[in-house]
């Protein structure tokens, strides 16, 4: 499997540089980079802008760019958590804690630079990982009958919903109306039209762009305008500064190590992303320090493990998603939405249909870091640069984008009213103290979900115990039981102990201006 | 942040049940069907009663806030909430009274009043901006079919 595996690679090595694609791989990492960098936009509301533009696009370009602005925001994401003390996103919030302090004692520049390396590190490792870990997985897929994927879907679904933010009961709710959404239009069994309210638009069901745009475009704008903090930013950060000496990178590398295998166990647990991923390896790097006080104070392991573990769970996020099809977060879920757009099946033998798109998409993460890599260091000051421009300028051109973008998916006047529909439910939501990134979870899968359900109880003439008697399905039910067992647990410790423990203290201050992302 | 008043979870679980019944009742009216032979009201009737038992779940559950509650408490910004809406409106408008370049400078334009730092200048710049990208981008790049200037 080795051999194969190494020249299926190359195959990809040769897709992912033809040019067209390398331009949209390009494309994606560097507005990935840009969309880390700036607070206030997401990446989930960055790829839902895209999204409706790469239905036109060649499928194998259209993955290389969106995913480019996944792995690209989190390059883009430390910038601003190191120099300005503002977590852009949520799994960088993490890194404040120790690359602010750094920046202070005039170490911004090297915080950078561990930053980078961590990141690189991290990532190739990802990829390594995934080279040979999805054909591995998709060989184990392959053997699956509709009950055993249904009760992978519930798990993932499950593990999607309590492990991102916020209530764990909350989440499940918000997936649970995503399966909700997804049934919207007709029943390919029966052809009933479900929940359309008579409206002959929504026979096709509830458009994604639009579902996307609206919870996490209008929705988000809404909650920021007016109430992002403006950005001040004193300094110059030179490449030159951006070298680490000896002594930190002795001191760094052990820690990105450390990171990089906690991430790549937290892309492996579908439903945990980069943020939880940052968090448990910065607590776990300061609970592992001879001298845990220099954590908060500049402790350059405190930025290496946290950045190290990010990038490799977010390579690694990939792995579930491309070898079964199971979408371990929100954005994931809008990425094999856009798939299936594209006429693309998702699932295990997405690998053996579609060998150009996954083996050239794996290429492209390489390439794409290298860029990124390239684009973060001679090119910093740019970003710098870049992290000042008003707010107040961004949103209103995201508007424009998000009309234009979800009119020229259907040229269908209606979706463009779904979007500002779903933004002001979006937005009630959020005041509900509701995170809807799950809803995607749910959107995207729940179709596939019933139809597998469907095709269990037909298989098993009705009866519900095929789902137990199977035993790989039994130990994804069993899993899933698990998952909620230990939040029933949590919950009621929580009560006993009348507070709540939390791992890491306090993110500081800038708790405005963290954007909601997934997990 | 701290001070904030928390979010009322009653509201939210008699929400999601009132969604959750709503969802039951109309997956009721489509055959439910059986184990066997799911009908097309199985799902969303299954979908609905797990909703509604949610809803309930949420307001039993109601206890200090464990997360920062600071994205739901923050109240809402009139100004921005219409413009951003209302920017959305009157493109749906300008779709079939205006055409392109209308629809471009007038969404921006209005989204950018939204934020009650702007100034007139750079209102009216970021306007001409998102007719740029319009014309370039969507309309010869892309080939949205979406006239420059129409009416009705």
């Amino acid at each position: 499997m080795l051999g194969t595996g190494l020249s299926d690679l190359l195959h990809g090595f040769a897709v992912a540089l033809e040019w067209r694609n390398f331009l949209y791989c390009l494309a994606g990492v560097v507005i990935g980079n840009v969309v880390g960098v700036m607070p206030g936009m997401g990446v989930l509301a960055a790829i839902s802008i895209l999204l409706p533009l790469t239905y036109t696009m060649p499928p194998v370009g259209a993955v290389l760019m969106l995913s480019g602005i996944y792995y690209g925001a989190q390059y883009g994401g430390a910038i601003c958590s190191i120099l300005l003390n503002l977590p852009c996103h949520a799994a960088h919030a993490v890194t404040c804690l120790d690359g602010y302090p750094m920046t202070r004692q005039g170490k911004g520049g090297t915080a950078l630079g561990i930053t980078v390396i961590s990141s690189f590190f991290g990532a190739s490792f990802g990829i390594i990982l995934m080279i040979f870990f999805a054909p591995m997985l998709v060989h184990v897929a392959l053997e699956f009958g509709p009950a055993e994927v249904c009760s992978l879907m519930l798990l993932g679904l499950l593990a999607g919903s309590t492990l991102a933010r916020g209530s764990a009961l909350k989440g499940i709710t918000m997936t649970t109306f995503g399966l909700l959404l997804g049934i919207v239009g007709i029943d390919v069994n029966t052809g009933t039209q479900r929940f359309t309210l008579g409206q002959t638009h929504l026979a096709d069901g509830i458009e994604l762009a639009a579902l996307a745009l609206g919870f996490f475009g209008v929705a988000e704008f809404i909650r920021t305008v007016n109430n992002i903090r403006p950005v001040h930013l004193g300094m110059q950060v030179r490449t030159r500064d951006m070298w680490p000496s000896r002594a930190d990178l002795r001191r760094a590398i052990p820690a990105m190590f450390r990171g990089t295998v906690i991430g790549s166990l937290c892309a492996m647990i579908p439903g945990t992303g980069p943020t939880i991923a940052s968090f448990v390896s910065y607590a776990a790097e300061k609970r592992i320090s001879r001298n845990p006080e220099r954590f908060g104070q500049g402790a350059i392991e405190g930025v290496a493990s946290p950045e190290a573990s990010t990038h490799s769970s977010v390579q690694g996020d990939f792995i579930p998603t491309m070898s079964l099809g199971i979408p371990g977060d929100a954005v994931m879920a809008l990425l094999l939405g856009a798939l299936v757009v594209q006429g693309i099946q998702p699932g295990p033998q997405l690998i053996n249909d579609h060998p150009d798109l996954f083996w050239g998409l794996i290429a492209s993460f390489w390439i794409g870091n290298i860029l990124l890599v390239i684009l973060n260091v001679p090119m910093i000051g740019i970003w710098v640069k870049i992290l000042a421009i008003p707010y107040k300028y961004l949103f209103p051109i995201a508007v424009f984008f998000i009309c234009f973008g979800v009119y020229a998916t259907n040229s269908d006047v209606f979706q463009v009213g779904e979007t500002v529909v779903f933004g002001i439910i979006g937005y009630v939501l959020i005041r509900l103290d509701f995170h809807p990134a799950p809803v995607l979870l749910g959107f995207v899968l729940g179709p596939r979900f019933e139809e597998d359900l469907r095709r269990a109880l037909l298989l098993s003439r009705g009866s519900l115990s095929v789902f137990i008697e199977s035993p790989i399905s039994a130990t994804f039910l069993g899993a899933s039981l698990l998952l909620i067992g230990v939040q029933v647990f949590v919950y009621v410790r929580g009560k006993r102990r009348g507070g709540a423990a939390d791992i890491v203290e306090v993110v500081p201050s800038a708790a405005t201006t963290i954007v909601h992302e997934g997990p | 942040m701290t001070g904030a008043a928390r979010p009322d979870d009653r509201a939210a679980g008699a929400l999601t049940g009132l969604v959750g019944a709503c969802t039951a009742y109309g997956g009721y009216q489509y055959d439910i069907g059986s184990f066997l032979e799911m009908g097309p009201g199985f799902f969303p009737f299954a979908l609905g009663c797990i909703l509604l038992l949610l809803g309930m779940l949420i307001v039993l559950n109601r206890r200090a806030g464990q997360e920062a509650a600071t994205d739901a408490a923050t109240p809402l910004d009139v100004r921005g909430a219409l413009c951003i809406v209302g920017a959305i409106g009157v493109f749906l408008v300008m779709v079939k009274y205006g055409g392109l370049v209308p629809a471009a400078f007038a969404t921006t334009v209005i989204a950018a009043l939204g934020d009650r730092t702007a100034r007139p200048f750079g209102t009216l710049a970021l306007g001409v901006v998102a007719v740029g990208i319009g014309v370039g981008l969507f309309h010869f790049v892309l080939r949205l079919p979406l006239p420059l200037f129409t009416w009705g």
